[in-house]
């Protein structure tokens, strides 16, 4: 198998094969041999040359990753070749989406359709756990759309307003 | 004893009342809101009342639900937990009224220390010191002048009206002065249309400093030591230590006895915390009473080895205190963290979502507070403290070890917690030194620089993150989304190999 995973603002290829109960993997051109077993859903204990390594995975999707090794988080990434041409749409025409950074409740809508906007100025604000987080607009511009009511709850990454 | 106590609380601290009940063998009764019907507390109760809407105004916060509750259950005690209802005097009469002891002090006591300036007031008069400054709002210039000469710089000139740090001016030396008092004047008058400003002493790298006090209804007063609480994050403590690093028994004496006297003039019973700002030359200032029951308590039950919550109990009934001050003594340190449902990392952020695995610390000297499990959602409505985790050892230093392998043997999945932020402090200098103030964590995490990954554990995370997107890949050969066993697993499996 061999898949290319995006992990520290590189790219690195995983190129692996099973044999005898272990992975035998070149990861970034470095050669492991390497047992694992999983204890739990989620959780990978890896045996290299008798050093254990319990990995956690928090996945979002099944290409954005979490992985907890230790004290570290490490945001990791499986490249997938077959969407490769979608990927730069996110900043065509300068629209920009305002998203939750948490799951929460919006408390106060600031501005309407049509407002104009300066980079920074506050659109929405979210409450959760007792903390009110004001979200402003990416860049300046114009208010297009606002897509959620005071009192909705939302979750993390909704689209909450687009400015253009 | 009681039969039957409801808990007017949620989350972690229900939990630990609910422990108390059990070994007491009184029937604990819990209330929940719609987002906590599957709640660790709701879990652990005999009888379980709803209360109403997620918001905790229309639930926790409802005296006249509370009430209704305590009422319909035939509940002998209430116990109000922290935060919520539990230094409100309105609450305190309205329990008064039914069938129910509130568990801890009178609505008038609380009241009293509930008004800052009141509070004050009593520390004074009850000659505890409390930050120079001037009761009454500054006059002119000149009498600000003579009274920051009188107390000394640096001195913090305030909004009357204040809060936010609006209208707040530190002041270095007197030729400083004028200028800060028509700033703080302008911008109190533009940020609260009220311009009156007043002055207090300056105190430099303080330390919060707190006494735990017990009182019964005859009126004996003891102080169950000291907890140093100076980590702080937006006003909110995240780790607690008893005892203070300072660890001085003279110190400790000085400042449980004014927190005694203070206690005192409000007739003050039940369990309460006086907490101070000590500064670096060890001079202490009264801050304000809690009058009730407090998060960290149980850094002060390791240490003391006395169970506040059963104490709260019986001096609700009346009981006088089974001990004095000569039998308190402090053995060995006990260290609590906070684990928030928050990114340490982008500002403690909240972070509330599905606990999807959760693994937790035991072994020697390990005690865990917890309102959460594996499978638990962390609703968005409510204060975002999971869990306590708390260790203790004969030394500091060693209660810092364990403190540190307790924390790596901490898994928890889904959500983002405050864990690595304190695998951070345990490791930093300040911290093992017990050089403490509340300014710490803008002076020692802000700033902090993040560390290179090894090649190696970048290199696992990679194969990790393939094998992962391997297992979850949708199973093709019948065309479904769903799976229950990952590919991996299966492969495993049918080679033997055990899970």
């Amino acid at each position: 198998m061999k898949l290319e995973i995006e992990i520290a603002n590189k790219t690195v290829v995983v190129d692996w094969q099973e044999k005898d109960q272990k992975i035998f993997a070149n990861i970034d051109g470095t050669n492991y041999e390497v047992e694992v077993s999983m204890p739990s859903n989620n959780v990978y204990t890896l045996l290299v040359d008798n050093q254990v390594y319990e990995l956690r995975v928090n996945a979002s999707n099944n290409h954005h990753m979490e992985v907890a090794i230790g004290d570290q988080v490490i945001s990791s990434k499986v490249i997938d070749r077959r969407k490769q041409h979608q990927k730069s749409d996110a900043n065509l025409a300068g629209i920009q989406a305002i998203m939750a950074p948490m799951p929460g409740r919006v408390v106060q809508v600031l501005k309407n359709v049509g407002d104009e906007v300066k980079s920074g100025e506050g659109i929405v604000v979210v409450e959760a756990m007792k903390m009110q987080n004001e979200l402003g607009a990416p860049k300046a511009g114009i208010v297009k759309a606002i897509k959620v009511k005071v009192g909705q709850t939302v979750v993390a990454s909704e689209v909450l307003a687009i400015v253009e | 004893m009681f039969k039957k106590l409801l808990i007017a609380n949620r989350g972690e601290i229900a939990v630990r009342i609910i422990r108390a009940c059990r070994e007491l063998g009184i029937s604990p009764v819990a209330i929940y809101s719609d987002a906590d019907r599957n709640a660790l507390h709701v879990r652990l109760a005999d009888e379980a009342y709803h209360i109403g809407p997620s918001p905790s105004i229309e639930s926790y916060l409802s005296i006249e639900r509370v009430i209704d509750v305590i009422e319909r259950s035939k509940a002998d005690a209430v116990h109000p937990g922290y935060g919520f209802l539990s230094e409100n005097a309105k609450f305190v009469e309205a329990v008064s009224k039914t069938q129910a002891v509130f568990i801890g002090p009178s609505a008038s006591a609380m009241e009293m220390m509930g008004d800052k300036i009141r509070a004050r007031q009593l520390a004074k008069e009850a000659k505890a010191p409390v930050v120079p400054g001037t009761e009454e709002p500054l006059e002119s210039l000149a009498e600000a002048e003579k009274i920051a000469q009188e107390i000394g710089f640096p001195v913090m000139l305030k909004a009357a009206a204040g809060g936010g740090g609006k209208g707040m001016r530190r002041v270095n030396d007197i030729s400083e002065l004028a200028s800060a008092y028509n700033i703080a004047r302008s911008e109190a008058s533009a940020a609260f249309k009220d311009a009156t400003v007043y002055l207090e002493k300056y105190i430099v790298r303080p330390r919060h400093i707190e006494i735990q006090l017990l009182a019964d209804k005859d009126g004996n007063y003891v102080y169950l030591g000291e907890r140093e609480c100076s980590i702080q994050r937006r006003n909110q403590k995240v780790i607690e230590e008893c005892p203070s690093p300072i660890n001085s028994a003279e110190l400790r004496k000085r400042m449980g006895e004014a927190a005694i006297g203070i206690a005192r003039q409000a007739n003050y019973y039940n369990a309460g915390t006086v907490e101070f700002l000590v500064d670096p030359e060890h001079n202490f200032y009264f801050l304000e009473m809690n009058t009730r029951l407090q998060v960290e308590h149980p850094v002060t039950e390791l240490v003391t080895g006395i169970d506040l919550v059963k104490e709260q109990i019986n001096v609700a009934l009346g009981k006088p205190l089974s001990f004095t001050q000569s039998d308190i003594h402090l053995r060995g340190a006990a260290i609590e963290c906070r684990i928030y449902a928050e990114d340490a990392d982008k500002n403690f952020m909240p972070s509330p979502g599905k606990i999807t695995s959760l693994s937790t610390p035991s072994g020697p000297g390990v005690r865990e507070d917890s309102g959460v499990y594996s499978g638990y959602e962390v609703p968005i409505y409510y204060d975002p403290l999971l869990s306590k985790l708390c260790v203790w050892a004969s030394t500091r230093q060693d209660a810092i070890a364990r403190l540190a392998r307790v924390l790596d043997e901490y898994k928890i999945d889904g959500i983002k917690t405050t864990i690595p932020f304190f695998k951070e402090i345990v490791k930093q200098a300040e911290f093992i030194n017990g050089d403490l103030d509340t300014g710490y964590i803008e002076r020692n995490w802000q700033n902090k620089t993040p560390s290179e990954t090894p090649k190696k554990l970048l290199d696992l995370a990679a194969l990790v993150t393939a094998l992962n997107h391997q297992n979850n890949q949708p199973n093709q050969t019948n065309g479904s989304n769903e799976h229950t066993e990952s590919a991996w697993k299966l492969s495993a499996r049918v080679k033997g190999r055990s899970f």
